[in-house]
């Protein structure tokens, strides 16, 4: 009787590491496959700067159109990464969990913006900003939305 | 100025740890941390119990327990109890206590010792005693539990492990609730070697106060029909198995050659 006392007990530990176990392996091969997608897509959208800048950069540079884009994206936490971060909030230092979240995010949402007018010469004034998204649980943010805006540029030829 | 773009190959905004060596080396410290802090603590409560002078813990009880005054009442019963508590107490070499003995009228099967010289015996358990003997066995094995400051140690350390778990996850996590079971485990082994030391105690007071031992066996026995009676048990998650307190009980009478009859 004692021993299955004292298995009850560990079915919680057991099923939290079961969740933390699937939630490390799907959420590295999740975010290394977005990592690549990302890569891949930044390159592509070189072409296009997006910039900060509230001014098209030179007087030579007449605007034929613009339009404002704009990309958002909502990432979540796996359950292993939580974990990490509930340890970190004991220990202090940088969450590597939620940086590669944001990061993820992010640049994504910048994609996304540049996605909505491919033939833009440039896109100018953008601005990012991040939300989470859900309740704030006891193992802190669950997921992140970023917003990335800005005016998308034609210039004439 | 002159656009010319370039692709950053390395993230600057992520910090390149491996999450895995991360989370063990993390876990590893936290973990490090508390088992320090729970050795530590047995080592205060130890040194705190041996501090602990008998006024103290009666003035501490006296503002922890303020309700145990109600139960008190002056039944036959409980007037027999506590002669019986007090005929067994006074075998005791160097005793400062003093106690009261309360018969509380839940039906469960049990009796605790609670801080200050509380002794609360319920129903459940009085009504199945057959003899007086056997009833002294079970107030001897409180008083045990007094005489070796028992009833201090389980407020000790796993309280307050408790409490530091709750207080960094909070207490309804599911790390709280483990490490608080985690912590029932343990203490329920220390409980148990308790257990055993209150009973051989209690044996050896009956002896004295009245020659024979008959009471243990039969409460032993008392206690063996009471677990087929019921299987998930509460008083057997802090005390052993009947069997194992009988083989304890049964070694140190033979070794004392203490008669088991009257």
């Amino acid at each position: 009787m004692e021993f299955v006392e004292i298995l009850f007990e560990f079915v919680n530990v057991i099923i939290l590491l079961l969740l933390a176990t699937l939630g490390y392996f799907s959420g590295t091969i999740l975010e290394k496959r977005h990592y690549r997608s990302i890569l891949k897509r930044e390159k592509n959208f070189l072409k296009i700067p997006a910039v900060s800048l509230e001014k098209v950069i030179s007087p030579e540079m007449k605007v034929e159109k613009s339009d404002l884009v704009c990309g958002s994206a909502v990432i979540s936490l796996d359950y292993f990464k939580r974990i990490l971060a509930g340890l970190r909030k004991i220990f202090g230092g940088s969450i590597g969990a939620y940086e590669s979240l944001i990061d993820r995010a992010r640049r994504e949402a910048v994609l996304r913006m540049k996605e909505q007018d491919p033939q833009a010469d440039m896109i100018i004034n953008i601005r990012i900003e991040t939300f989470p998204i859900g309740q704030n649980t006891r193992r802190g943010v669950g997921s992140v939305e970023a917003i990335a805006y800005g005016t998308a540029i034609h210039l004439k030829k | 100025m002159k656009y010319s773009p370039k692709l950053i190959e390395e993230n600057v905004n992520v910090t390149p740890t491996h999450p895995l060596k991360e989370f063990f080396l993390l876990l590893g410290a936290l973990i490090g941390i508390l088992v320090v802090v729970y050795f530590s603590l047995g080592a205060a409560v130890e040194w705190a119990i041996g501090s602990l002078t008998w006024e103290m813990e009666k003035k501490l009880s006296s503002t922890l327990l303020p309700s145990l005054e109600f139960l008190l009442d002056s039944t036959e019963d409980s007037e027999s109890l506590k002669k019986i508590t007090d005929e067994l107490s006074q075998q005791i070499s160097e005793n400062p206590f003093s106690y009261q003995v309360i018969l509380s009228d839940s039906s469960e099967f049990n009796a605790i010792a609670l801080p200050g010289g509380n002794i609360v015996v319920f129903r459940g358990l009085y009504e199945k005693t057959k003899s007086e003997n056997e009833i002294a066995f079970v107030l001897g094995h409180e008083l045990g539990h007094f005489y070796h400051r028992d009833h201090l140690r389980g407020l000790g350390r796993g309280l307050v492990l408790w409490f530091l778990t709750a207080t960094l996850f909070g207490g309804d996590s599911s790390i709280s609730s483990l490490s608080s079971d985690l912590l029932l485990n343990v203490e329920r082994k220390h409980s148990q070697s308790q257990e055993t030391a209150a009973d051989l105690f209690a044996a050896d007071l009956l002896f004295k106060r009245y020659g024979h031992t008959e009471g243990a066996f039969q409460f032993m026995q008392n206690m063996i029909d009471q677990e087929e009676e019921e299987s998930f048990f509460p008083y057997f998650s802090t005390h052993p198995q009947p069997k194992k307190r009988l083989e304890a009980l049964e070694e140190h009478i033979r070794e004392q050659g203490y008669p088991t009859t009257p």
